[in-house]
């Protein structure tokens, strides 16, 4: 979608469409532009269930559209966008969970990962694969602060949880990665797809 | 190493996750209509568009089907009253006879001036030739 003067339509722009007229063509082109980046992240979030992940893009897209009108762009659209998406994978999860675990207990103790039917203990895994065999909180906090690059304080904002449990969980998810990825205890890198 | 940092390696495997991936078609259909349903956004503009391109499709099939009827009604030309050689076939004979029938036939059903045409022609086949070139140019007029 273009505008008048010939450059593609800022984001400002497509939502302001959306809001004065309620616009169908200025919402698709809005989802098309940040959809592949929100779908990866929902999907990494929730342990690489696509189904989930597409109930939880949806549902960031109606959120986010519900308020709109809110929204002061102060921040960029997307920023915003995924903060919404992590609030909505983070409600997935729990209602997931239910009642029966603490996502952020530190003195928890996980259970081993599922493992695949062809894998072994001691073969090395890829690191997509490693990360969605995390627990859900050491893999939250693992896929926002050293994939998506936000720091503990961010993190501990969209989480409700302090910079304490943030930095905690990091350094659990990290081990327990390293045992997927490297169980002789070597360092070496496993490349995602 | 510590256990609290990343090794280069590490996160240059970090880097290299794809940030990006295509969800269906479906979902973004799926989203649309979530809201739409709740009045968010009005996909009336397609539903004009869909009426105006079925609008302009009916408008060009009755065109063409008033066309091709006026085309049918109109399909007796000058040719078909006036055959090469049917000024000098000798009149009264009965391919001359026929040749006029038929045309008289299929003008008789038409308007008032083409009948005057043709009633003029029919009297050129009963031995009138200095009215036919008065009649010919009536009904050349006429189409």
């Amino acid at each position: 979608m273009t505008l008048q003067h010939g450059m593609p339509a800022s984001d400002r722009e497509l939502a302001e469409v959306i809001l004065r007229a309620g616009s169908e063509r200025a919402f698709r082109e809005l989802y098309r532009r940040h959809s592949p980046r929100l779908f990866q992240l929902a999907r990494r979030l929730l342990g690489g269930d696509v189904h989930a992940a597409e109930d939880a893009v949806q549902e960031t897209w109606i959120r986010a559209i519900g308020g709109l009108g809110s929204f002061r762009w102060e921040s960029q659209f997307s920023s915003w966008l995924l903060g919404i998406g992590i609030h909505v994978c983070h409600d997935a999860l729990r209602k997931r969970r239910g009642d029966r675990e603490d996502p952020w207990d530190d003195t928890a103790q996980h259970p081993s990962p599922d493992r695949a039917p062809g894998e072994r203990i001691g073969e090395r895994v890829d690191l997509e694969r490693a990360i969605t065999l995390l627990p859900d909180g050491y893999r939250t906090v693992l896929v926002l602060h050293d994939v998506e690059g936000m720091a503990h304080e961010a993190i501990a904002a969209r989480l409700d949880i302090s910079v304490g449990t943030s930095k905690s969980q990091l350094h659990r998810a990290r081990r327990a990665l390293r045992a997927q990825l490297v169980p002789s205890g070597e360092i070496g890198t496993s490349r995602g797809r | 190493m510590h256990d609290d940092e990343l090794t280069p390696a590490e996160r240059e495997a970090f880097a290299a996750l794809p940030r990006e991936s295509l969800a269906s078609d479906l979902l973004e259909e799926r989203t649309v209509r979530a809201l739409a349903a709740r009045g968010w956004i009005h996909p009336q503009r397609r539903i004009r568009a869909a009426a105006v391109w079925t609008g302009a499709a009916a408008a060009c099939l009755l065109f063409f089907v008033v066309g091709f009827s006026l085309g049918q009604k109109r399909s007796v030309r000058p040719e078909t009253l006036f055959p090469a050689g049917a000024e000098t076939q000798e009149s009264g004979t009965p391919a001359g006879t026929s040749m006029q029938g038929t045309a008289m036939e299929r003008v008789s059903s038409k308007e008032e001036g083409s009948s005057v045409a043709m009633d003029t022609s029919g009297s050129l086949a009963l031995g009138h030739p200095e009215l036919q070139t008065k009649a010919r140019t009536q009904v050349v007029v006429w189409f």
